[in-house]
């Protein structure tokens, strides 16, 4: 595998350029997500955004961080997006922390104070069990690619949700909790996988 | 929008007639007075209700379960405690409101517990201010009908307190608007209809503030 993975600190205001970014080199930058949010929609009780994290009476429990922002940087290190968005020669930077939403969606220009000629971004927004009394619960993500080639504004943005069944999460019994935890892990891989194959399809021609 | 008018008037709940709001133009602060404080807090509870051509139910309810799940959830990326204040904060809650001028604005980031907005009557601040009032943003709710189309509506509460832990003035009631974007479908860019959400929480605030402002002015006359 010829391809560096590299982690830098993420702060868009940084006057210092990452220390492992090739200014000659094409860059992919990444950056995980805040820890996991819920939604629910039971039965008796609905609606109370992260009511399953906080522990809200009438909210099935789960796992305390079961997907935190650190594990979410490996996951995506080993998924190697950079390959799944077909852009191969770009070298992979996973930043440490996640931006705020704020951020985000406000921002214009280059998150990374990088000069690459030929600058990426995929950008973890939100991460969301989402669980309904029909369907049961799947991993939902929110994901922003922005590609900006050699200039300073992007020339494509796309940001699409994605979301990946789970049959085990949250676990009903303790000795479920490994394969809980392992299922949700995998859901986050395979989301991954599926934001770039919705993000490599031609934009749709609604004319 | 006249149902909504209409909604707005009927759940709006005026307690003393002494009111402290003020109808337009804001009231000019007291000169050397202690600014007056605005609490802002988000709404917790994100719904969503899809109805089809059966009217609702249960059944309705089943087919539209995913979708509403999906919704909910996007509702609360799009819309989470920050997005909501700062979509607040972006208008001039002062003037919107009809507040007395100097009027200092302060955010909570976590949002009141939903089923305490309506049986805690007391400051949820801990502010002894003189001249204190409460924003409150309680449901965030979506709708889709068969016949109506889509729509996001929210339930505000403003409380005026005056100088002590007794409500003078409360006015609740909803604001609603239309959507042409949301939700988005599967695999679409998203952005424009996360855009349009908290464009239309701005616009379901600003009729809200209307209706208040008429019904503060109404009290006063």
């Amino acid at each position: 595998m010829s391809m560096a993975i590299g982690l830098v600190l993420a702060s868009p205001a940084a006057s210092q350029p990452p220390p492992l970014a090739d200014p000659a080199g094409c860059e992919l930058h990444v950056w995980p997500g805040d820890g996991l949010m819920s939604t629910y929609f039971g039965w008796f009780h609905d609606g109370i955004v992260n009511g399953q994290i906080e522990g809200r009476r009438g909210y099935p429990p789960i796992p305390p961080n079961p997907i935190d922002t650190a594990m979410q940087a490996t996951l995506l290190a080993e998924s190697h997006p950079e390959t799944a968005l077909r852009q191969a020669d770009h070298r992979l930077i996973v930043h440490p922390d996640a931006l705020a939403s704020r951020t985000i969606r406000q921002a214009r220009e280059r998150l990374a104070p990088s000069g690459s000629p030929c600058y990426a971004e995929l950008i973890v927004d939100d991460v969301v069990l989402q669980t309904d009394w029909v369907n049961g619960s799947s991993l939902h993500i929110l994901f922003h690619y922005r590609d900006f080639g050699p200039d300073a504004l992007p020339r494509r943005v796309f940001a699409t949700w994605v979301d990946t069944h789970l049959s085990t999460f949250p676990p009903h019994q303790p000795d479920q909790l490994e394969a809980a935890i392992t299922e949700i892990r995998q859901a986050y891989r395979n989301d991954i996988a599926l934001f770039a194959a919705a993000a490599n399809r031609p934009p749709r021609n609604h004319h | 929008m006249n149902l909504h008018r209409r909604m707005a008037i009927a759940i709006a709940a005026a307690i003393l007639p002494a009111s402290p709001l003020a109808a337009q133009p804001p009231a000019p602060a007291a000169p050397g007075a202690a600014p007056c404080e605005l609490h802002l807090w988000p709404a917790e509870r994100m719904r969503s209700m899809s109805t089809g051509l059966l009217g609702g139910g249960l059944i309705d309810a089943a087919i539209h379960a995913g979708r509403d799940a999906s919704n909910r959830s996007q509702m609360a990326s799009a819309l989470d405690s920050p997005s909501q204040l700062d979509a607040l904060q972006s208008l001039n809650l002062i003037h919107e409101l009809g507040l007395p001028e100097g009027t200092v604005i302060i955010r909570h980031e976590t949002p009141l517990e939903r089923h305490t907005i309506n049986s805690i009557k007391t400051r949820r601040a801990d502010s002894t201010a003189r001249c204190y009032y409460e924003l409150q943003t309680a449901d965030v709710l979506y709708m889709k009908r068969a016949i109506y189309g889509r729509s996001l509506r929210t339930l505000f509460m403003l409380r005026a307190f005056g100088d002590d832990q007794h409500i003078d003035f409360e006015y609740k009631a909803w604001g609603g608007n239309g959507l042409h974007h949301f939700p988005p479908g599967e695999g679409e860019d998203v952005t424009v209809a996360i855009n349009e959400l908290v464009d239309v929480f701005k616009a379901n605030f600003q009729e809200y503030a209307r209706n208040e402002r008429e019904a503060s002015s109404r009290r006063r006359h």
